[in-house]
């Protein structure tokens, strides 16, 4: 058990965070923001048109940062995560937990957004192309590492577990990524090795878009995890005032 | 038990599993051969933007359309879940100050709790919660 002090410190100072912390993340926040509108703005009047697609191609400008914010995600989950299982310090366990979440969350976009433009570019919504099916496979293993989680309370055990399952599941990316290059596939080959490249303004804008999406990750992922690293810090202040309460309803038996 | 039927010796039914397998395995390789084939002549290697009027045959539009409301609802729908994990700690923190302020100072610090009121055998090493190695 915590000491209560102790417990009341440690909330104290994971709800009160500093004026440096306070002001990266105003920064942060402000940057995705003009980062977001810059990216909306581009991709509407700027990005031209593709050839072949159409206007369709401009799920492109969100679908690859979704990817790379997924990628990010499940690697902070996973680093995070070998972290705990080597200090067991809370805070790792935290930012495992918001690394799962928001990689979850873009790997649901990736996988929404993807059909949406294969409608059109090849006239099916799916197909089990390696790439498509090694993403779905990540989204599942994570996803199965957030349901693990929300089973009710949270013990060193689900801890382990879980991290395990990040550990696993970061195996995975290596395939996704290299998937188009060893095993072919109908997925589209256009900025990583092999492609034939993008136009400039349509390059310029995916920059922009990737920028904003890096600021979005860490502004998620920063948010998410002093979220759940407060929680825990109020679960331990609530069993430390759970067993003061206990001290003064019992002063007898103490003494004895 | 079952027995097996006389004329169904051990030989045969591992040659008729030999034969069966070897099936599949033909069938699955041909399947994978023809796939690649297909996919390595449908795949996308540049993108080229359009120089004149736009003509689609499928209005992609819609789908376009569909595609950002889809990103903007998850964002919106994590940022939301977030706010509400936050809210409700806000109120559990402002449920135990009140229980703590309901216990006097003994809850406070060690500097204002008597040493009689803080007792080292109720309380195990710093930094591990209740429960947590059980």
């Amino acid at each position: 058990m915590l000491q209560p002090h102790k417990a009341v410190a440690a909330a104290d100072q994971t709800t009160n965070p500093g004026k440096l912390s306070r002001g990266i993340w105003i920064t942060l926040w402000a940057v995705t923001l003009v980062g977001m509108v810059a990216t909306l703005c581009a991709i509407a009047f700027w990005a031209p048109v593709e050839l072949q697609m159409g206007i369709v191609q401009k799920i492109f400008y969100v679908h690859v940062p979704s990817a790379y914010a997924m990628y990010l995600g499940f690697f902070v989950s996973a680093v995070a995560s070998a972290i705990y299982l080597k200090t067991h310090h809370p805070r790792a366990d935290a930012w495992g937990q918001a690394g799962a979440e928001v990689g979850v969350l873009f790997c649901a976009i990736v996988l929404l957004t993807g059909p949406l433009w294969a409608r059109k570019a090849w006239g099916l919504w799916w197909t089990w192309d390696p790439r498509l099916t090694t993403t779905m496979l990540a989204g599942m293993v994570f996803a199965a590492y957030l349901a693990l989680r929300s089973l009710g309370t949270t013990g060193e055990v689900e801890r382990r577990f879980s991290a395990g399952i990040a550990i696993v599941g970061i195996l995975d990316i290596p395939l996704i990524h290299y998937s188009v290059q060893r095993w072919q596939g109908q997925h589209p080959q256009v900025i990583s090795k092999g492609g034939g490249g993008l136009d400039p303004t349509m390059g310029a804008t995916l920059g922009i878009s990737m920028a904003t999406f890096t600021a979005l990750v860490a502004l998620l992922l920063w948010t998410r995890a002093r979220s759940l690293a407060e929680n825990q810090s109020i679960t331990e202040l609530t069993w430390a005032v759970e067993d003061l309460e206990h001290e003064a309803a019992h002063p007898v038996q103490e003494t004895q | 038990m079952i027995q097996p039927p006389p004329n169904l010796t051990h030989t045969t039914v591992h040659r008729r599993l030999q034969v069966t397998f070897r099936a599949a395995a033909m069938v699955a390789g041909s399947f994978l051969t023809g796939t690649i084939a297909l996919a390595q002549d449908d795949r996308a290697t540049s993108f080229v933007a359009v120089d004149g009027p736009i003509t689609e045959s499928i209005p992609g539009g819609p789908l376009l359309a569909t595609a950002y409301i889809l990103v903007w609802v998850l964002l919106l729908g994590l940022v939301l879940g977030i706010q509400r994990s936050h809210q409700k700690n806000t109120e559990k923190l402002q449920e135990l100050q009140t229980r703590i302020q309901s216990l006097g100072p003994t809850a406070r610090s060690p500097e204002t709790s008597s040493p009689e009121t803080s007792s080292p055998e109720t309380s195990s090493p710093e930094g591990t919660p209740q429960g947590e190695n059980s």
